[in-house]
């Protein structure tokens, strides 16, 4: 052990294992989300991309851009239109409110 | 003090990149809540897009958007889609020219140089249309 640690051997892996965790941990710059609707049954779209249909896990990757787009549309209500940086996901579920239209 | 010359070089070329226009391309689609294809012409800073033969241009289909250095970066860029009605040729016929009204309601944005490259446009039905 003795030996290990004076090679220097030690500090560079326990280096490469802080390194590796912060990466698995908080550099990511995926996010998934729950997205709910009231009704359900309404399209998720992100930047354009039809993601999935309420309520759905939908994940959301912020490595190209700075925000996106989120889209929620049901046929006789009027559609929603947000933006989310990587910082304003919902940590838990989001529920919208679709207005009849 | 050498050193210094050659930090200078990439220095001078990002303050040079940070303060000169940016052009990149996006797809400007449009589809109504029945998420059916809608035809619809594209404004840019409240300016019809027109096309070489000065028709204007319809979704959907790619735009270059020049985005200029502001305080903040670069400006974005107003961009908006108009339902129109077109004949059987894909020429406007009704919804461009003024008082005209259009099938489906304006829904304009802010986009920004960093945005998706796919700008999907999703219009409410005017209920007021009458052609």
């Amino acid at each position: 052990m003795t030996e290990l640690l004076q090679s220097g051997r030690f500090g560079r892996a326990f280096l490469t294992c802080c390194l590796l965790l912060g990466l698995a941990s908080g550099c990511s710059s995926r996010r998934t989300v729950d997205i709910d609707s009231k009704p359900p049954g309404a399209t998720i779209y992100v930047d354009g991309e039809k993601k999935g249909v309420t309520r759905d896990q939908i994940s959301v990757d912020f490595s190209k851009v700075d925000r996106v787009l989120i889209q929620i549309v049901k046929h006789r209500y009027k559609p929603i239109l947000q933006y989310w940086t990587i910082d304003e996901v919902p940590s838990a579920k989001r529920v919208f409110d679709l207005e009849v239209d | 003090m050498r050193r210094l010359y050659f930090l200078a070089l990439p220095v001078a070329f990002l303050a040079a990149s940070c303060s000169a226009p940016q052009s990149r391309e996006f797809y400007i689609n449009a589809v109504n809540t029945e998420e059916q294809p809608i035809q619809a012409v594209i404004y840019v800073d409240d300016d019809v897009l027109l096309n070489q033969k000065n028709e204007p241009i319809r979704t959907p289909t790619n735009v270059k958007l020049t985005f200029e250095p502001d305080d903040d970066g670069l400006r974005r860029i107003k961009v908006s889609t108009r339902a129109v009605v077109v004949d059987a040729d894909g020429k406007v016929t009704y919804g461009l020219r003024e008082g005209e009204a259009s099938p489906y309601i304006e829904e304009p944005r802010m986009v920004d140089p960093r945005d998706s490259k796919d700008q999907l446009f999703i219009l409410r039905r005017n209920k007021d249309f009458v052609e």
